[in-house]
């Protein structure tokens, strides 16, 4: 057919297979790229190649919140040493238009989620012909999912996950969509397993990874809403007046009297008291509770395989690596205040000797404390007797410790990144699940090891990348 | 070592090495890439599909790339060719083997990529034994069996490919001779494993009919299209659409000498791939190109089951197909 004849431009192998309706189509096409990383970097290689979005008429729009790093380089193709710290999209869109200089693209450095929608808004939508996922989480994915169902606009859905991939072609009306069918969960344990029970390191990684994300970043965040707005805070919280809301503004609390830091040796204090917390207190409370010969109701032995008995730890400043866990986290501790770090802070000699002026009080073990050993249960929240109550009380005193803060004071979320060795992120985490594996007796593990589990990190590689992306752009 | 050619896994990775290839690592272990970083690659044939190939090896890090193809760029390289800038201040003149060579070099600072000039029809034994995958693409059936057998006649194991991408079908083939490697089972567990390979001239000698009713009608229509150029003294990829009735009677010619039906050979078929010509399809190329990449990842590694012995692609149905030729059952 007349169609399929060649036109000597450089797109006539493509011409020969789709026609050159087909490539006038695709030469006018409006694209939404989402990601930038190894399948958005194939993706730009092949829509360059093929000639898409190349007359005035059409354009790529590209987006990536993410900046270049070392380990991206082996697989993200279009990237170089020397673009290290750059923002992806715009270094992938420059070396896409080096491939083909006809290429009309934007690159923009917005993470599209319910908070960018005044950026990708509802004209920008509607100018669409199709929507192109790069991503590597399943989140992002429900979303644009959501969008491209809303505005009607086809989606092309690729993952990959060490040599293996996957791609999908949603298109309105005709297939279904990305969050009709669901990739099976990943493998979680059991919240009681994680919280009091644990049998192997990754249970430890995922409970010291759960708890820097609390103290660091989630309770910081809260902080901050609060302050940012006292009044709105206060009446969302009496809003919801659940135990959920008991349990934030708990945290909020404690983060901003009891556990507030001024200077770097409030922050050692800090961090030993949480050591004696994690590794000590918190098995002393669990073996009174469960005492190593309790039965179950049944009349079993109630600490029998998998479950393993703990024994507490007793701090010893000669143990490197009880005086390196203090480290890490009085470091953190005074990221996240804002505290300047003093140069003596990761000197052993110097930090055993001002832990060692901490005052620690003596435990007691409580009777009658509610210790969740059903598998079934997914998070643990101990509903009280009258939260409402309780959260009134808990703003009140909020509210008079605020007035005690410096004039428009913000804490310094931490965002957890396993990349860079010099953040102390992973020496905490691993510094912290080795710890509590030596209270149950469970091997440790290098910080490598702590790193591939605690970072979830998923294997990629450029070879499954390229055929993921071939694949997709090969549907017209 | 049976198979691996990259020699022993002594010697540790630099502290550079494991930061950028932290993330592989964890996908074929410290082993594997200690044998990557000392297998030497040769490519002859600078086109989309071998590109995509030489960025694959070279981002996983390769010991060595060398890349042979005294081709002066054309105009016509572009089309797939994503290493070529489209700027003849930049290519005009050079040949494609300089030209793409520059580009890798960014690639991977750590990879050794060079220029092998040279004709492939006229490589010599000797010279084989500085590789330990050799790649051949858009080569005549002529060069292909004469460096396939020189690759055999070596003491040290040398694993052979071709990879040839027309319009948007694809197909690939292997010779890894005799290959040891070891295979995961389901659950975990790994076993030994052990393949012998027909060379290129055994495999295209087993009669048609004596092949497996699905066997892919592209194997066949590869086959007439390359018996055809080489009688008439074409290179690869010169034949065209004007060519189609003399190609349509060696189609006819060698399935009444094999005993096959002709309609196992589309015209359709035929005439799709005479008309690409020496034209690729930028996404096919990704995928073969992917495919060889992790091939060789594999027959260096020892480690996964290997492509034995043909592959192929087409867009029309989107599927990739494996062919053992001779079958199994033929031995």
């Amino acid at each position: 057919p007349k169609d399929l004849k060649p036109l000597s431009s450089r797109y006539d192998a493509q011409i020969s297979v789709f026609g050159s309706k087909l490539q006038k189509k695709l030469r006018d096409a409006n694209v939404f790229v989402v990601g930038s990383g190894a399948l958005g970097c194939e993706f730009l290689k092949n829509l360059a190649l093929m000639g898409v979005s190349c007359s005035h008429r059409g354009k790529i729009t590209i987006t990536d919140d993410d900046v270049i790093e070392k380990s991206n380089l082996s697989r993200q193709f279009l990237f170089r040493d020397w673009n290290i710290g750059q923002p992806k999209s715009t270094v992938a869109a420059t070396a896409a238009s080096a491939i083909n200089s006809c290429l009309h693209i934007d690159a923009l450095q917005n993470r599209a989620c319910l908070e960018t929608e005044h950026v990708f808004h509802d004209a920008f939508w509607e100018g669409l012909d199709v929507v192109i996922n790069a991503l590597d989480n399943v989140n992002a994915r429900m979303y644009m999912d959501m969008r491209c169902l809303y505005f009607q606009k086809p989606l092309l859905e690729s993952g990959t996950l060490g040599t293996k991939c996957n791609t999908q072609v949603v298109i309105p009306h005709l297939t279904e969509n990305y969050g009709a069918s669901r990739d099976p969960p990943e493998k979680q344990a059991p919240m009681c397993t994680v919280h009091s029970f644990p049998h192997n390191i990754d249970h430890c990684l995922t409970w010291a990874r759960s708890e820097f994300e609390g103290l660091l970043e989630k309770t910081p965040k809260e902080v901050n809403s609060f302050l940012s707005n006292p009044a709105q805070y206060v009446a969302s919280m009496k809003k919801a007046g659940d135990a959920q809301a008991r349990e934030l503004l708990d945290r909020v609390f404690e983060c901003l009297e009891k556990e507030y830091c001024e200077t770097f040796n409030d922050c050692i204090t800090w961090a030993r008291l949480k050591f004696e917390g994690y590794f000590s207190n918190r098995v002393k409370q669990l073996t009174f509770t469960f005492p190593e010969d309790a039965a179950t109701s049944m009349g079993a032995t109630f600490w029998s395989a998998p479950k393993r008995f703990p024994r507490p730890l007793e701090f010893s400043a000669a143990d490197s690596s009880h005086i390196h866990f203090i480290m890490s986290a009085s470091i953190l501790r005074a990221v996240s205040f804002g505290i300047s770090i003093p140069d003596w802070a990761k000197d052993t000699d110097n930090l055993t000797d001002a832990v060692s002026k901490v005052a620690v009080p003596e435990f007691k073990p409580k009777s009658r404390v509610k210790v969740e050993t059903d598998e079934k249960t997914k998070n643990i929240s101990s509903a009280s007797v009258d939260d409402a109550a309780v959260i009134e009380d808990l703003l009140s005193k909020l509210e008079a410790c605020a007035k005690k803060l410096p004039p428009r004071f913000q804490m310094k979320p931490i965002q957890f990144e396993k990349d860079d060795d010099t953040n102390f992120h992973m020496d905490l985490i691993s510094g912290h699940a080795n710890m509590r594996a030596r209270n149950y007796g469970i091997p440790v593990v290098d910080k490598l090891k702590a790193k591939i589990i605690a970072g979830r990190i998923i294997p990629a590689i450029a070879t499954s990348t390229a055929m993921a992306h071939g694949h997709r752009t090969c549907v017209p | 070592m049976d198979g691996g050619g990259a020699g022993g896994a002594e010697g540790e990775l630099t502290a550079q090495e494991t930061a950028l290839y932290d993330r592989q690592i964890r996908v074929w272990g410290v082993d594997a890439q200690k044998r990557l970083s000392k297998a030497h690659v040769l490519v002859c044939g600078m086109n989309g599909t071998t590109i995509e190939f030489c960025k694959n090896i070279v981002l996983a890090g390769v010991g060595s790339l060398s890349l042979m193809d005294d081709h002066v760029v054309t105009e016509d390289d572009l089309n797939a060719n994503f290493l070529i800038p489209p700027d003849e201040s930049i290519y005009g003149g050079r040949s494609r083997a300089n030209v793409c060579c520059e580009s890798l070099i960014d690639f991977n600072p750590m990879v050794r990529v060079s220029v092998e000039k040279g004709d492939p029809s006229l490589i010599d034994g000797e010279f084989l034994d500085k590789f330990d995958i050799v790649v051949l693409s858009r080569a005549s059936l002529k060069t292909k069996l004469f460096i396939n057998e020189n690759c055999r006649k070596r003491s040290k194991h040398i694993a052979f490919y071709t990879i040839d991408c027309k319009d948007s079908c694809g197909e690939i083939f292997v010779d890894l001779q005799k290959h040891s490697y070891v295979q995961k089972k389901p659950g975990g567990a790994t076993e030994q494993q052990e393949l012998t390979y027909p060379s290129l001239q055994e495999a295209i000698s087993v009669p048609w009919n004596n092949l497996p009713k699905k066997t892919s009608k592209l194997y066949f229509a590869m086959r007439v299209l390359e018996d055809y150029e080489l009688s008439e003294g074409r290179s690869p990829g010169e034949t065209t659409l004007s060519d189609i009735h003399a190609v349509l009677a060696r189609r006819k010619d060698l399935c009444d000498k094999m005993s096959l039906n002709e309609s196992r050979i589309p015209t359709t078929l035929v005439e799709r791939l005479l008309a690409a010509g020496k034209k690729e399809h930028p996404p096919v190329c990704a995928i073969l190109g992917g495919i060889l990449g992790q091939e060789v990842i594999k027959s260096i590694s020892c480690k996964g089951d290997p492509v034995k012995n043909f592959f192929y692609f087409d867009v029309a149905d989107g599927k990739g197909v494996i062919e053992d030729i001779p079958p199994p059952s033929a031995n």
